[in-house]
């Protein structure tokens, strides 16, 4: 068992009152997969991902992850287990490309964070699978926003857990790298037996790449594989307007 | 960054260090020749006996007082401006050199107050650093207490600026009530001073300076993390609680005892370690806390080395020096680097 939640409920709490944000998500995942969780702003696409990696309490139910119960993690075991990539950006600072990458192997080393051949090996493979050799010794804020995300993900490969959730990867990027990073996922997902979360707006690319989809609306949570979705009609409870319609032929949205 | 250009800078440094060192024991106000000062240093009982006295009580204690107290306030400004994220934190941003100050205020100022029995304690060395310790101490006890209770790391430093304007509010009605001698008493207190203290004074200074120093080098790796915001620490494994705990105590203890012995030394904390990040043009705490270090230091003996006015029996307040020739350099430094930090 990968992932477990049980009638989950999540958003915001503080002494006086909860902010409750979706209630009731089950989810199930026992095998690795690309999964893409959709629906529109402030559904609590990204509230999901931080509860799901303690970065933000939960509110109500149980998070089971990799056979055990989220609450029994310490920060140190639970950063072995799940990767992450948030949508704010790193304060500014004076680290290099690679250093902020090797920043990923920390959970790994020794007390004042000595690389060993071993964690430099797996930094070589991050980078050199984001294509990000040319940028290695770049300061961070020197970066374009294509090349920030791209190196925020290899430092999530470097860190090599299991579970890599990632909150809108491509937000602000052109489509030639928006494609590649849904091809490095997805091929992720298929030789390195990871599982892969990622929040998304790009409803396209998650139809073509994805095995399953993630639906949240504010009455529901939907999930279930690609076909499925498209065969029970799912996919028009994200699109609101009457103008658009999904096409079951087309695999994608048309308007009438 | 270059292993080998990062190695250079430190050999450097650190003869330039010990330069400044030898140079700040030669100087003062009584003229000794530099063949004698080394030989004193070295213990030489052949020199002149009075000389053999400054150099080994007065000026080698001076010196060694210098270099925990650049150090110490340094490594503390690196902490808080970590910690924080924001460049202009230092290591008093948690009050303490205000709860010191206050600590001596009521020791000096209150001492009419209190009674005679406490004026006699008001004029002696030791007085004055129990009262500016247990100053600091309450405020950082204070702070602390306080801090377990907000999450939010903003708040702690806010907090912290709140407890400081608190005890100087209190320093300036007690201020008000003195006479003009307890006044200028107080007032020569808060220039700082780096003389004046005896060896055994200088090991006990030591001894809580290196619990400090101990407790920041366990602190190294998660420092770094923390270069990537709270959050992606705390998915990187950094146990956030525990990292911000020896931070803040980390900075209370070393600038607690700093300011018991030396009194509020100001801009060394926030402006060396912009230095440091300017020279290594890095982020890396291995490399910035050795060079905080020893830049602190060095640009402590060099304070304290204008300060004596050599040659003159004038000496002029310590922190006047450290702001008056510092700060010039760190804008000349920043506008020829034109970076942000």
């Amino acid at each position: 068992m990968l992932i477990k939640t049980t009638n989950l409920d999540i958003g915001y709490a503080s002494k006086k009152r909860q902010n409750s944000i979706a209630q009731n998500i089950n989810i199930e995942i026992t095998s690795p997969k690309l999964i893409c969780l959709i629906g529109e702003n402030g559904i609590g696409k990204s509230t999901l991902l931080r509860t799901l990696s303690k970065v933000q309490p939960k509110l109500k139910g149980e998070i089971i992850i990799n056979n055990k119960n989220l609450n029994h993690y310490t920060a140190a075991t639970l950063s072995q287990k799940i990767g992450l990539v948030l949508t704010e950006k790193v304060p500014p600072s004076n680290l290099t490309v690679y250093e902020l990458i090797a920043l990923g192997r920390q959970t790994y080393t020794n007390w004042v964070g000595t690389l060993t051949d071993l964690d430099k090996q797996k930094i070589e493979v991050a980078i050199n699978l984001c294509n990000m050799i040319d940028f290695k010794h770049q300061k961070i804020d020197e970066l374009s926003d294509g090349q920030y995300q791209k190196m925020m993900l290899a430092r999530v490969l470097a860190q090599d857990t299991p579970i890599i959730l990632l909150d809108e990867p491509t937000a602000h990027l052109d489509i030639n790298n928006k494609i590649e990073i849904f091809k490095l996922l997805k091929n992720l997902v298929e030789n390195e037996n990871k599982l892969i979360i990622i929040s998304t707006h790009e409803l396209q690319l998650a139809l073509h790449t994805s095995n399953d989809l993630w639906i949240m609306t504010n009455k529901e949570f939907l999930c279930n594989t690609v076909k499925n979705h498209i065969e029970n009609g799912n996919l028009d409870k994200i699109v609101k307007s009457k103008l658009v319609k999904f096409d079951k032929l087309k695999k994608g949205f048309v308007f009438k | 960054m270059n292993l080998k250009s990062t190695k250079n800078q430190f050999i450097v440094l650190t003869i330039l260090g010990l330069f400044f060192m030898i140079l700040n024991i030669s100087l003062g106000s009584v003229n000794i020749p530099f063949k004698d000062v080394v030989l004193g240093v070295l213990g030489d009982t052949n020199i002149k006996e009075s000389w053999l006295y400054i150099i080994q009580n007065y000026r080698l204690p001076k010196a060694f007082t210098a270099i925990l107290v650049g150090s110490g306030l340094s490594i503390s400004g690196l902490l808080m401006q970590t910690l924080f994220r924001n460049p202009l934190a230092g290591p008093f941003v948690l009050g303490i050199s205000s709860g010191a100050s206050l600590g001596v205020a009521l020791l000096i100022l209150g001492a009419s107050l209190f009674g005679a029995s406490f004026s006699a304690l008001a004029f002696s060395n030791f007085g004055l650093a129990i009262a500016a310790s247990s100053g600091a101490f309450l405020v950082m006890l204070a702070v602390m207490i306080v801090a377990q209770k907000v999450q939010n790391t903003m708040s702690i430093l806010i907090i912290g600026l709140m407890f400081g304007s608190l005890t100087s509010a209190i320093i300036s009605v007690l201020a008000y009530f003195s006479s003009a001698q307890e006044l200028q008493q107080f007032l020569f207190w808060s220039f700082g001073s780096l003389g004046n203290l005896s060896w055994n004074e200088l090991l006990l200074f030591f001894s809580i300076y290196l619990i400090g120093l101990i407790l920041v080098i366990i602190i190294i790796k998660p420092l770094n993390t923390l270069l990537l915001g709270e959050n992606y620490a705390k998915s990187l494994g950094v146990n956030l609680k525990r990292v911000k705990n020896i931070t803040l105590i980390t900075t209370a203890i070393l600038t607690g005892v700093i300011t018991a012995f030396s009194g509020p030394i100001a801009f060394v904390g926030l402006a060396v370690p912009h230095l440091a990040k300017l020279i290594f043009n890095t982020s890396n705490h291995k490399i910035l806390l050795p060079a905080s270090f020893i830049i602190g230091a060095i640009v402590m003996l060099i304070s304290d080395s204008i300060a004596q006015l050599p040659n003159s029996e004038y000496t002029l307040p310590i922190n006047a020096i450290t702001s008056l020739f510092g700060a010039p350099i760190v804008i000349w430094l920043l506008v020829k680097n034109k970076k942000t930090y």
